[in-house]
């Protein structure tokens, strides 16, 4: 796991549910397909509403129309991020765009487990509100050894959240990689 | 002294090989059941294939049913080229619960398939939550995983059952093993019996309203009380299956007279541990409601916890009605629905979706009064098709919105009062479209008049349900 990531913020609100971060229509393209799983990093963040996509402005895409990857590796939202439906397609989504790290005032818990156990994205809580601070572009860092977000746009520093109990899945890279080297399954 | 133990406490103890666990703990169970569909099953199989290896067996066929349901109605072909991986992954594996779609052809370009004819002679079963129980694959102590948030409507059985990703099926699927943080346990008690205007619906969206859409995150939530008694099996689902609505982890009910007469009818096990709540077991908060207080409830756009009573919103004009899916689409919310409507003409196009073909056929199967209809009498269906209700095949159907061509999809910027458990913005397709979550009693009013509607204008008096929905 790289000990830091660096680059724009994509800035959501609350409650982001997983069918706006990939819309129910798109759910038939199968992830375990290389050129289908491109799809899900078009179609990433297709069923967010006007106004709501990357604030304060709200009407920045975060993936381009008709391409495959965002500009922005870094998605901060705001409370309850990534409830609703259990579908990994959203973590996959976003990684798939090039995302890299997912920070929330808290996490719906289905979708915490997807990035974690999946390995797709590191989530991160926030101690503080980050989302009215923080603007879609800014250039951002997360350190996860001193567990800070900086905002090198606005020259300031924010405090992270420890990743706690599952700590040892993120580093070893997902579920499986953790399994393997507990020896539960083969390597 | 031991420490006392919630159910959820003791399910999870008994299944990671400990006499305790308390909130917080992290372990290895072993799991019970694991459940996948089509949408997640494709993406669940690559991955069980690209860990496991190409040759690689599941580790117990007999506890991976597989219940297609999502987007069988469609004429997109990668959708069903989804249900040919499934098929191809049965016949691989052995595996002896798979319910398919045995009149959807796989080829590309086949197009909208032709539904089954008759609902009893299909393989095919509908929704995985209503079709789960139905085929005794619900049983109370046991622990179910499910491709799919609205797996804690197994809790309804005294299990423990919660919604997992891709990834953690796929590890599930090659080890029968899943690691799980202990949660606490919120209380919910409800008193009193369930009256004639009320249904479980209300009850679940006044405990929503209550502790907020996010209010039960990471938490179990157990519901009990007579008031939770005096509920059929079927509404219990209803409680259950929306404890996800609330960010739980999930819901459970307490094992009683009702849950052993269905598990026993179905089961396709023979053994099963009933769990008790121990009288001093830690909640992480309680909370009360006399059943003769609560009025029925709507949520409106756009979340689950956005709660007010129906007759607060009689000025809301409606589009549409829909009446179907896990939460809402069984046999005895579709006797709930045709007690208000039969001999009525609704006012706005009413989508009605059977939650399975069980359902189905028991609409076609019994009368008003949840019993098999007798000679001069209409049935469900008839009831519901003469009031103008547009009747569709058993499927997730517009719940979730899904491909464009999906029967009863909000594909404009509509207000729909709906049976089923989520509001949030694009949920039943279009974006800007509004969906108040509601009974079906209080759909089925609403329908009527084409404004959101408190069903008590339209109920005399007790509804029965009689013996549908359990043998």
């Amino acid at each position: 796991m790289q000990s830091t990531v660096r680059g724009k913020a994509f800035i959501m609100g609350d409650n982001i549910d997983t069918d706006q971060i990939i819309p129910a229509e798109y759910l038939s393209y199968n992830p375990a397909d290389p050129e289908e799983r491109k799809y899900f990093g078009m179609y990433a963040m297709a069923g967010v509403p006007k106004g709501q996509l990357g604030l304060p402005d709200g009407n920045t895409r975060f993936v381009p129309e008709n391409e495959f990857a965002t500009e922005f590796r870094i998605v901060i939202g705001g409370k309850n991020y990534g409830c609703g439906s259990s579908r990994e397609h959203a973590p996959l989504a976003m990684a798939e765009a090039g995302a890299q790290v997912v920070i929330a005032e808290f996490f719906a818990r289905i979708f915490y487990r997807n990035c974690v156990n999946g390995g797709y994205l590191l989530p991160c809580e926030s101690v503080e509100r980050l989302v009215d601070e923080i603007h879609t572009g800014d250039d951002c860092e997360v350190n996860i050894e001193t567990g800070t977000l900086t905002n090198h746009t606005q020259q300031k520093t924010y405090q992270l959240k420890p990743l706690g109990d599952i700590a040892p899945i993120i580093e070893a890279g997902g579920v499986f990689e953790y399994a393997a080297t507990k020896g539960m399954i083969k390597d | 002294m031991p420490r006392a133990m919630t159910m959820t406490e003791k399910i999870l103890a008994a299944h990671c090989g400990q006499d305790q666990v308390q909130p917080g703990d992290n372990v290895w169970v072993n799991v019970d059941i694991l459940m996948t569909h089509d949408v997640c099953g494709p993406g669940t199989i690559g991955i069980f294939k690209e860990r496991f290896g190409k040759d690689a067996k599941v580790w117990d066929p007999t506890r991976i049913p597989i219940i297609p349901d999502h987007y069988i109605f469609t004429a997109d072909d990668k959708c069903h080229r989804n249900i040919q991986i499934l098929r191809d992954f049965v016949t691989e594996q052995g595996i002896p619960y798979y319910y398919d779609p045995d009149f959807v052809n796989t080829q590309a370009g086949s197009g909208m398939p032709n539904p089954y004819r008759d609902p009893t002679q299909t393989n095919y079963k509908g929704v995985c939550h209503k079709a789960l129980p139905e085929e005794g694959h619900c049983r109370p102590g046991e622990i179910m995983l499910g491709t799919d948030s609205h797996t804690c409507t197994a809790g309804a059985f005294g299990q423990f059952a919660t919604g997992v990703g891709n990834t953690d099926a796929a590890f599930a699927m090659g080890t029968g093993k899943t690691w799980l943080k202990v949660p606490p346990t919120m209380k919910f008690t409800f008193k009193g019996n369930i009256p004639p205007y009320l249904t479980a619906k209300d009850l679940i969206l006044a405990v929503i309203g209550q502790v907020g859409f996010s209010g039960a995150t990471y938490k179990a939530m157990y519901f009990t009380g007579d008031g939770v008694q005096s509920l059929s099996l079927e509404d219990r689902m209803t409680l259950t299956n929306m404890a996800i609505e609330a960010g739980g982890k999930n819901g459970i009910c307490d094992v009683d007279e009702k849950t052993l007469r269905y598990v026993e009818a179905r089961s396709n096990r023979p053994d099963w541990t009933v769990y008790q709540e121990d009288v001093n077991a830690e909640y992480d908060g309680e909370f009360t409601w006399d059943l003769n207080d609560l009025e029925p409830l709507v949520a409106k756009p756009h979340s689950p916890d956005n709660t007010a009573t129906a007759r607060e919103c009689k000025d809301i004009k409606l589009d549409r009605a829909y009446i179907g899916s896990c939460t809402g689409g069984k046999i005895t919310d579709m006797i709930f629905a045709a007690n208000i409507l039969h001999g009525q003409q609704v006012k706005i196009p009413t989508f009605v979706v059977p939650g399975s073909t069980e359902v189905h056929a028991d609409m076609k199967r019994l009368g008003l009064d949840g019993e098999p209809v007798k000679e001069g009498q209409k049935n469900i269906e008839q009831v519901l098709q003469d009031a103008g209700c547009l009747l569709g095949a058993a499927s997730c159907a517009a719940c979730l919105g899904g491909p464009q061509d999906t029967f009863g999809r909000l594909n404009e910027p509509i207000n729909c009062i709906s049976t089923t458990n989520r509001n949030f913005p694009g949920r039943m397709g279009h974006k800007e479209a509004g969906v108040f979550l509601a009974s079906p009693l209080t759909a089925a009013a609403s329908a009527l008049t084409g404004h959101v509607t408190d069903p008590r204008d339209y109920i005399n008096g007790p509804i029965t349900t009689g013996s549908a929905g359990i043998c």
